[in-house]
């Protein structure tokens, strides 16, 4: 059994000109000690995504799924408090910028020793030996010190540390990371995608990883969804993906970042033309037509699911011999 | 000094007096120490670096937003020390990251476009040919003209933006991270369109990044920056097949590339 199992996600918010439906139908699971990243434009239903994920969908989006559940527990079902019991022991979240989500009035150690006293009856001394492990453990130097420092004593790297921290003090199974390294400097962000590799590893932890970045989902995933508009439109484990991307979409964006060896300077990249469509309404067959080459009349009335061995699915009515360029 | 060179820098430095709190003694920080550079007419020069090493200092004391503390900028071999902004905006003109923030959002985009020419005092009837001109070398359909910034999607309004910079035909352009608030499909699109106006209009770049694949791609020549000194200046081919300093090896080696397989990037990392 997956330690996740999502199918026929769908999220619909409602919009003064009809209904917004964001995520349309997402299926897909993730193992224990395996990495899943989410590649994704902005607006395509990502974070929306991996927020439903631990019950933290905005108040006005109905989120509805034909199954939603971890380690054997239906998700669907979950009232608050019993959610309030899952977040931060079982699952729980990084998220993008490490700026904004430490409440800036408390320090590292009250921080840290808060998510733990939530889960575990005890006192504060058994939570802060706890929270002196985990941030050695996240590689903080001089970790006692830390404790009394506030936010805005560390710099954007060490914050993330502390959140990464906060996330894994008690020990969960499943950790979600939205774009945890966007705002980050190049190899802070290395230091912080190796510290969750590692950990990985160690204790056996899923990864949900959310992220744009086409470079970072090849160096660091084991499989990837990529994802337009509120869909998954191909899903592969990585190597495959990258060999052998089979929708049109995958193709357009793998084209479309400079490579140095690779693309040649000066030369004109492969931008993808258009914009991403509105999800305002009913909508019907493949979203990407409008911004496809190969897009057929059939391509505006249905969709279709293909395999391509085991593990690599995507959706399109034509092969990649028939849409290659 | 030859006449290829467009812009040039001598021995840039701008210091900033920082508070330490309260009843502390206020120290001297340096973002920028001693920085010289040149920049060919018609080229693109990539100043790359991370966060905090001075580039986007340097790039607004380029277009005369920021007074350097030492140092002189010279424009075509003249000093812009005494230079009124009229005339330096002329030359000279930004494009700014994040295009959610650098356009009024009370403007209409035709009116954001033509305020360049506006301020420099060019007729009315003139600037509506020349902004309908510019939207369509920028890609911008001209049934927005009339539309406000937030009902214009992100890659768009980077146009507006590059319209806006470009609309008094300046001779350089000083791109800070034009790209890095883009998605990725989009971020192509602003690269093509950036080169292409290049071409067109014989336009001279300062483009600033700390993506270097945006860098390797479009820049001609490459400056490595870090703690307000320059590591090292050199054309960009040269540059990314010999890099000449350990800083700049590191720099090139945590690109990730596309490339699965090769696994997170085995570089010795400095401490956070």
């Amino acid at each position: 059994m997956s330690l996740l199992t999502v199918e026929n996600l769908t999220i619909d918010i409602a919009h003064p000109r009809g209904t917004l439906h964001a995520v349309r139908g997402v299926s897909f699971h993730v193992e224990k000690g395996e990495t899943l990243c989410i590649v994704g434009e902005s607006g395509c239903g990502k974070s929306l995504t991996s927020h439903a994920l631990l019950g933290l969908s905005p108040r006005v989006a109905k989120v509805e799924a034909g199954a939603l559940s971890f380690d054997g527990t239906d998700l669907r079902r979950l009232k608050e408090r019993q959610w309030q019991k899952l977040r931060g022991l079982k699952m729980s979240m990084i998220f993008q910028d490490p700026m904004t989500s430490l409440n800036p009035s408390f320090t590292i150690g009250s921080l840290l020793e808060e998510v733990y006293m939530r889960h575990h009856p005890g006192g504060r001394s058994a939570a802060r030996a706890r929270a002196i492990e985990i941030l050695k453990k996240v590689g903080m130097s001089n970790a006692e010190e830390r404790l009394h420092q506030y936010p805005h004593q560390l710099s954007g790297g060490l914050r993330q540390r502390v959140m990464i921290a906060m996330g894994l003090i008690c020990g969960p199974d499943l950790l979600i990371a939205d774009e945890p390294t966007t705002a980050l400097d190049v190899n802070i962000q290395l230091q912080i995608l190796r510290l969750m590799q590692q950990l990985k590893e160690e204790m056996g932890l899923g990864i949900i990883f959310v992220t744009h970045d086409l470079g970072l989902v090849a160096r660091f995933a084991d499989r990837v969804a990529v994802m337009y508009a509120g869909r998954i439109v191909e899903t592969a484990p990585v190597a495959e993906l990258f060999a052998n991307p089979c929708h049109p979409y995958t193709r357009a964006l793998i084209n479309c970042i400079p490579v140095p060896g690779k693309t040649r300077p000066g030369e004109p990249l492969g931008a993808i033309p258009g914009v991403v469509p509105s999800l305002i309404g009913p909508q019907s067959g493949c979203a990407f037509r409008d911004r496809c080459a190969h897009a057929t009349p059939l391509c505006a009335k249905t969709l279709e699911r293909k395999r391509d061995g085991a593990a690599h699915v995507y959706e399109c009515h034509y092969t990649p011999e028939e849409t290659a360029a | 000094m030859s006449d290829d060179i467009l812009l040039s820098a001598r021995d840039i430095r701008r210091d900033f007096r920082v508070s330490a709190g309260f009843g502390k003694r206020a120290r001297t920080v340096s973002a920028v120490r001693g920085v010289s550079l040149d920049v060919k007419k018609g080229g693109v020069l990539g100043i790359v670096g991370e966060s905090g090493c001075g580039k986007s200092t340097l790039a607004k004391i380029l277009l005369g937003l920021d007074e350097a503390t030492s140092g002189e900028v010279l424009f075509q071999g003249k000093t812009m020390a005494g230079m009124n902004r009229k005339t330096r905006a002329r030359h000279i003109q930004p494009i700014f990251q994040d295009p959610y923030l650098s356009l009024n959002p009370r403007k209409r985009v035709d009116t954001i476009i033509g305020l360049p020419l506006r301020v420099a005092g060019v007729p009315e009837r003139d600037i509506r040919t020349r902004v309908a001109e510019m939207m369509e070398l920028t890609g911008l359909p001209l049934r927005l003209a009339g539309t406000f910034p937030s009902q214009m999607s992100g890659g768009q309004r980077q146009r507006v933006a590059i319209a806006r910079a470009l609309i008094s035909r300046p001779e350089l352009v000083v791109c800070d991270e034009p790209t890095s608030a883009l998605d990725v499909s989009i971020q192509a699109q602003i690269l093509n369109l950036l080169q292409d106006l290049r071409r067109e209009l014989g336009l001279t770049y300062v483009l600033i990044s700390h993506n270097l694949a945006v860098v390797e791609h479009i820049a001609t020549e490459v400056m490595v920056m870090n703690h307000g000194e320059v590591v090292e200046h050199r054309p960009t081919a040269e540059l990314f097949a010999r890099p000449g300093s350990a800083y700049t090896q590191m720099l090139l080696d945590s690109i990730l590339t596309p490339e699965p397989g090769k696994g997170l990037p085995e570089i010795a990392l400095t401490d956070a």
